[in-house]
């Protein structure tokens, strides 16, 4: 006590600290002002949107009828949903734009011809079709029309796939590992042969006894990915669709190309 | 009492009848499947190449076999029977695998180094952008397939002959 006045003394260590306090305050409130202003810079990796014309043939019509008892729609999507969020692991998020059908030939049996028709019939064209306001990205037809020498088939330049049903007593319903092994193609995935391997893109046999008698690809009885494709994918993932700018805590998202809304082509 | 005896008997003759003809059936078609994977093989086109998976397995000592000493062996054979339970595959240009094995398609089994072994194959087209289908070989099940459908064969006319004796007794009766 001097002079009527009580001192307090701070010492250099209490000093120390209200400054770091100061600094850390301000800081915090940069970061905030940056966070809020530009909300999508601060995610490490950008969702890829891709949006997914889903077509189907009258033998798919006839499936879904018996014995799944459901629409065609609803059959194609429940599949596709399912092979849909195995690819969120690369942060690609599948659009359904719209569904269409298409009358397939029962002559036709080569794989090629049978996705080129799909093509031709449906009148897709990868980033130019339009449904519903969408430009859609990729084809996914469904069939259950036999295909000579294939379960499913990709034109990895076109951006379209076909796959045939198909289950099996002791595999369940292959037809999710075949529409994953064929949209891991359009992501510039090639085929392992290896035993035992763990990959969808592996395509050694598996016998399957009785009462299926049957070889089938081991890629149809796995929904996982060696490393090899997870890189590969990874690398490739923006190949198809538009990379989407979330909006987070700023609100609405943007496309860094925006899909142009016009009238339904189909 | 006859009466009932009769029906009865027709009712068996009935069922041995439907019997054979749905086996007869079943092993025709069962063959033809068979026969039509084998024709298709030229299907596919230039960009898609076929590939066989051949694969081998120990048994015991079967009744007919081939002793592998005896020819100038594919070694794709002597491949599946060193690599037991295992696909061993190469292009379908590559091997007389399928050729020598149809060629002693009476004695599929094979004796090498006094063990037996059966041989089993399949096949596959690789290409752009597919998920395989593959189309099984296997000789055992094909030529048991045949053996059926000859034995079916001559049961029919028995099952026939049968039915006659039957309703030849019965209209002899009334």
């Amino acid at each position: 006590m001097r002079n009527g006045y009580r001192y307090y003394i701070e010492s250099p260590m209490q000093k120390c600290f209200r400054r770091l306090n100061t600094k850390i305050a301000l800081f915090l409130l940069l970061l905030t002002i940056i966070v809020l202003s530009v909300p999508s810079s601060v995610s490490a990796v950008l969702p890829q949107h891709v949006y997914v014309l889903i077509a189907y043939d009258e033998e798919w019509v006839s499936l879904a009828e018996w014995p799944y008892y459901y629409t065609p729609e609803t059959l194609a999507h429940i599949f596709f949903e399912v092979v849909s969020w195995r690819f969120l692991l690369f942060d690609i998020q599948f659009i359904i734009a719209g569904y269409t059908s298409w009358d397939s030939d029962d002559s036709i049996s080569h794989p090629v011809l049978r996705l080129n028709e799909a093509i031709e019939e449906t009148g897709f064209e990868s980033d130019l079709t339009t449904v519903n306001g969408y430009r859609c990205d990729i084809l996914v037809a469904f069939t259950d029309q036999p295909i000579y020498g294939s379960w499913g088939i990709a034109n990895d330049t076109l951006g379209a796939v076909l796959v045939k049903h198909f289950t099996t007593f002791w595999g369940g319903n292959h037809i999710d590992n075949i529409l994953q092994h064929e949209i891991s193609h359009l992501y510039g995935c090639e085929h392992h042969v290896e035993e035992d391997l763990d990959c969808v893109m592996n395509i050694y046999p598996a016998y399957l006894d009785w009462p299926d008698w049957i070889n089938v690809a081991e890629g149809m009885l796995t929904d996982n990915w060696c490393d090899i494709c997870t890189a590969t994918i990874m690398s490739n993932r923006e190949l198809w669709g538009h990379v989407f700018r979330g909006g987070g805590l700023g609100g609405g998202g943007s496309y860094e190309t925006i899909p142009e809304k016009g009238d339904v082509d189909l | 009492m006859k009466h009932e005896k009769l029906v009865k008997r027709l009712k068996v003759s009935a069922v041995i009848l439907l019997a054979a003809t749905v086996l007869t059936v079943w092993m025709a078609a069962a063959s033809a499947q068979i026969a039509h994977q084998a024709l298709d093989d030229d299907e596919m086109g230039d960009n898609y190449y076929k590939i066989i998976w051949y694969d081998a397995e120990e048994i015991s000592k079967p009744s007919t076999y081939w002793i592998l000493e005896e020819g100038e062996a594919d070694p794709y054979i002597q491949e599946a029977l060193t690599d037991l339970g295992h696909f061993s595959h190469c292009f379908a240009n590559e091997t007389t695998f399928l050729q020598q094995v149809y060629d002693h398609d009476a004695v599929w089994e094979i004796e090498f180094e006094g063990c037996y072994y059966s041989t089993g194959a399949c096949y596959c087209y690789d290409g752009p952008g597919l998920m395989p289908k593959f189309y099984t070989i296997h000789f055992t099940l094909s030529k048991q397939l045949q053996k059926g459908a000859v034995a079916s064969g001559v049961m029919l006319p028995f099952a026939w002959i049968a039915v006659g004796v039957v309703w030849f007794k019965k209209v002899k009766q009334t």
